[in-house]
């Protein structure tokens, strides 16, 4: 796992488990109050159910009061029931219905005091029937109201009654009247459209039996919350009718906190998954952002090798991985001395191999000259009249050896350049450069050059060369275009010298950079691919440091830091 | 000519017109007279047509155009077919001619000085039929528990002007009256016995709805006045229930014997048994068979409301003595 991808994760784990756990916590109590609220609401819009069967026996009551008040001022009914006035017994017969209608009633009767039915509303023609009981029924149930099964002519009619009285001319009239108990009348008890309201009836032995009615609603079945009993006028034997219990039954159904709760889980499950993507998402970002500073000292120092100690980390954050870079780069500030004592080192092994080789070569090359010279001292002595033939005879082996020496004296001097490393004027240099550079048309090579600019030790000829491949390669990049090439120098802070080749060609993208060094890479029609890779040898015998900015399209700049003191850890930058 | 001074009409038939007002003397005869009339099972344009005396021109939503025929001068009629709760109404918006039979107008005609009442005759026969065992035979004009009956629902049941019937049907009309076989009356359908008649016809109604009513325990008069009427029916504890049919459903219950009991309204035949006998056999053939006895109940008449001062049509062509 890469060190990212673990970033990633604590920071994923360190936001998302809490969380998720406060987040649980919350639906948790929210759904608790939720449903403790809802179970209020519940029992309260019961208990208005309640309030409202209870307000509407007392609303046929007012109605049956008012009845009898207009029954006593109404002087056809005074003579119809009282009087016995014959021609006005339609108008008596009649008088329910009407009033039944006026007063929103669904079932009036009017009976005298020995019961018999004077007036029915609903059943025009039940008069004269003798039902004395409903009354005193009536009057005892608790609360003065209950449910009777009223006869219609089109069948039993329930209907929640009461009853009341009027006393005209002496006489008592009974005043029996209801509304009528249906669908419509429970679904309007029902005081919320989750709720529901059905009745039971007693069956003939007096036990509740299952529901009889139900409102309109639908909404059967669910928990029954509240039950609330109504007294209830049953037909019993021999018709002889009792007073017996009933029941409203008010029901919830679960679907509707089921229903709240989903669409809450829901909601909640949606900010949860976009809380938990956006706590992904700032990981992923932050693990990118702490990773990154650390995957470019990866990727530098993967690229470094003793042909690549010129190289510098950047070190301009203030934290940790800034102290890092620091470190990597004093690190390499080490690495190039070592390498350069390395190399030196090497370069005296190199020495005293060739020095030894030279001393064999030479003692080759100077053998047979000796052989040649004591076989001559010994004819000089021994045969002096035959010297001269002897040196005839011998001449061409003392010229071959001498001939060998020379060809390795020559074969040696050409083995490898010499630095002459001399206290260096930079600036001196920048313009026989410039001076001297082959520039297409169009093209010049500006100086902007420090005049205070202090020696740099180097050899005047490396840095000659040097100079000439970067302006040479800064040329190129124009690709003929009008443009210009920049030298410039300046001092740094311990004394050594920067020395920067810019120009405004096409630049370089990422991939031609890492490999511009090198060898026998290149991207020009006829190059060798050797330019850049000869300078940075160069530049890193000199013990500078090469940098180079590029950005495609937007030119190039390579900047050679040279240090005050080569062999000082800290003469470079 | 036609007026309302008590002329008598030189039209065919010789309909006598109805007494009016010296007031109305004088009153021209109108281009055209607009009649409406309550009864939703009558039919005055066909009774108009069937007269002689007009043609029907147009017949739209309830309002026929009949024009006058032959020589003698007339209005145009405009007959309307009104609901009984519109009675009232019409009067008030200048109808000129309201035949009705609903008390609440005819008593609100009474206490206007421009309308003028005039009872049309005993036009309608209600007769109940139940499949039932059949009620002794009684002598006409005996004071039994049947006429007593008769008198209480036409007094008190009918909210219209009714009278115990004088109609009576007795098994021995089957030999007197000439008719077909009687066929095998129906078998008993299942279920809560119940009396049905026309939706829309009030008396049936009341007469059913009252019949229904004295079938119920600790009723004054008790199953003992129904057991006069049916007496196999109240033994078995009566109907239970009024229900009203439309009229085709009606008819096939009625033609089908497939109720238990049934209230309907005949066209009256006073003093002819026989056609009311054969009016029977015509809706309810099975009514023939043996032990089936109907009962005549009430008779009934609407009442013909005029504006006075209007003359120019015949009241006995609408029905009225």
């Amino acid at each position: 796992m890469t060190f990212r991808a673990r970033l990633m994760t604590a920071f994923g784990v360190v936001a998302i488990v809490p969380l998720v756990v406060i987040a649980f916590g919350v639906r948790r109590e929210l759904d608790r109050r939720l449903t403790a609220q809802y179970r209020a609401r519940v029992a309260a819009l019961a208990r208005v159910t309640g309030a409202d069967l209870a307000q509407r026996g007392t609303a046929i009551g007012s109605r049956l009061s008012s009845l009898g008040e207009a029954l006593a001022e109404d002087d056809r009914f005074r003579l119809a029931a009282v009087r016995g006035v014959n021609t006005e017994r339609p108008y008596l017969l009649d008088y329910a219905g009407r009033a039944m209608r006026l007063t929103g009633l669904s079932m009036l009767q009017i009976q005298d005091s020995s019961g018999r039915i004077l007036s029915s509303g609903q059943f025009r023609n039940e008069y004269d029937r003798l039902e004395p009981d409903l009354p005193a029924l009536l009057a005892a149930a608790p609360g003065g109201a209950a449910l009777v099964n009223a006869r219609t002519p089109d069948g039993p009619l329930l209907v929640l009654a009461r009853s009341d009285s009027v006393r005209l001319g002496g006489r008592t009239f009974t005043l029996v009247g209801g509304i009528a108990v249906g669908r419509t009348f429970l679904s309007r008890l029902a005081a919320d459209s989750d709720l529901a309201v059905a009745l039971r009836l007693p069956d003939s032995a007096g036990r509740t039996a299952p529901t009889a009615l139900r409102d309109s609603s639908g909404a059967g079945g669910g928990d029954v919350i509240a039950t609330l009993p109504v007294p209830y006028v049953a037909a019993g034997s021999h018709g002889r009718r009792t007073l017996q219990t009933a029941a409203f039954t008010v029901s919830h159904s679960p679907k509707a906190l089921e229903a709240l709760r989903s669409s809450v889980d829901r909601w909640f499950l949606g900010v949860l998954v976009l809380s938990a993507s956006a706590a992904l998402v700032g990981a992923a970002w932050l693990a990118e952002r702490t990773s990154r500073p650390l995957r470019a000292l990866a990727d530098r120092t993967a690229r470094m090798d003793f042909e690549r100690l010129d190289m510098e980390f950047p070190a301009g954050r203030d934290d940790e991985i800034g102290a890092l870079a620091r470190l990597m780069n004093a690190m390499m500030r080490r690495l190039r001395a070592s390498v350069s004592r390395v190399r030196d080192a090497e370069r005296r092994a190199a020495m005293g191999d060739l020095a030894r080789q030279v001393n064999h070569d030479v003692k080759n090359g100077l053998a047979p000259i000796r052989h040649v010279l004591r076989h001559l001292t010994q004819v000089e002595q021994e045969h002096p009249e035959q010297l001269a033939a002897v040196f005839a005879e011998r001449r061409a082996t003392l010229e071959a050896s001498v001939a060998y020496l020379d060809t390795l004296a020559r074969n040696y001097a050409r083995l490898t350049p010499r630095l002459d490393v001399v206290p260096c004027d930079a600036n001196a240099v920048a313009r026989g450069v410039a001076a001297g550079a082959a520039l297409p048309p169009n093209t010049i090579v500006a100086l902007d050059l420090d005049e205070h600019l202090p020696v740099v030790p180097a050899d005047a000829l490396v840095l000659r060369r040097i100079l000439t491949n970067l302006v040479s390669n800064a040329t190129d990049a124009l690709d003929g275009r009008s443009g210009g090439v920049t030298i410039s120098s300046a001092r740094v802070a311990d004394g050594g010298v920067r020395v920067t080749v810019t120009d405004t060609g096409r630049g370089m993208t990422r991939e031609q950079l890492d490999r511009a060094f090198d060898d026998f890479y290149t991207t020009k029609a006829g190059g060798t691919g050797l330019g850049l890779s000869i300078v940075r040898r160069l530049v890193t015998d000199l013990h500078g440091v090469l940098r180079v900015d590029t950005q495609p399209g937007a030119g190039t700049t390579v900047t050679i830091t040279f240090p005050a003191d080569p062999l000082s850890p800290n003469g470079m930058t | 000519m036609i007026a309302f001074a008590g002329c008598t009409h030189a039209g065919a038939g010789g309909s006598r017109l109805v007494p009016s007002p010296p007031t109305a003397v004088a009153a021209p005869m109108p281009d055209s007279l607009v009649v409406a009339f309550t009864d939703s099972t009558d039919s005055l344009p066909a009774r108009l047509v069937a007269s002689g005396h007009y043609q029907l021109t147009t017949g739209v939503d309830g309002t026929a155009r009949l024009q006058p025929l032959g020589p003698v001068a007339s209005p145009l009629l405009i007959v309307k077919r009104i609901s009984v709760r519109e009675a009232r109404d019409a009067l008030d918006v200048g109808v000129d001619v309201l035949v009705t039979a609903d008390p609440s107008a005819l008593a609100y005609a009474a206490t206007r000085a421009d309308l003028v009442s005039v009872p049309r005759g005993w036009e309608r026969t209600y007769v109940f039929l139940a499949r039932s065992a059949p009620p002794p035979n009684e002598a006409p004009g005996a004071d039994s528990l049947r006429a007593i009956l008769r008198a209480e629902l036409a007094a008190n049941a009918v909210r219209a002007e009714a009278r115990a019937s004088e109609v009576t049907f007795r098994e021995a009309d089957e030999d007197t009256c000439a008719g077909p076989t009687p066929p095998t009356a129906p078998i008993m359908p299942a279920g809560t016995p119940r009396i049905v008649y026309e939706r829309g016809d009030d008396v049936a109604r009341a007469l059913a709805t009252r019949l229904v009513a004295l079938a119920s325990e600790g009723d004054a008069q008790g199953p003992g006045a129904l057991a006069t009427i049916a007496p196999s029916l109240a033994a078995a504890g009566g109907p239970r229930r009024a229900d009203g049919l439309s009229t085709t459903t009606f008819a096939r219950t009625l033609t089908e014997g497939s109720a238990a009991a049934f209230v309907f309204a005949l066209a009256a035949h006073a003093v002819d048994t026989c056609g009311d006998r054969a009016d029977l056999a015509h809706v309810a053939p099975w009514a023939r068979a043996e032990h089936v006895v109907p009962v005549a109940l009430v008779d009934t008449r609407a009442r013909i409301v005029a504006r006075r001062g209007v003359n120019g049509v015949p009241f006995a062509w609408l029905g009225a003595p």
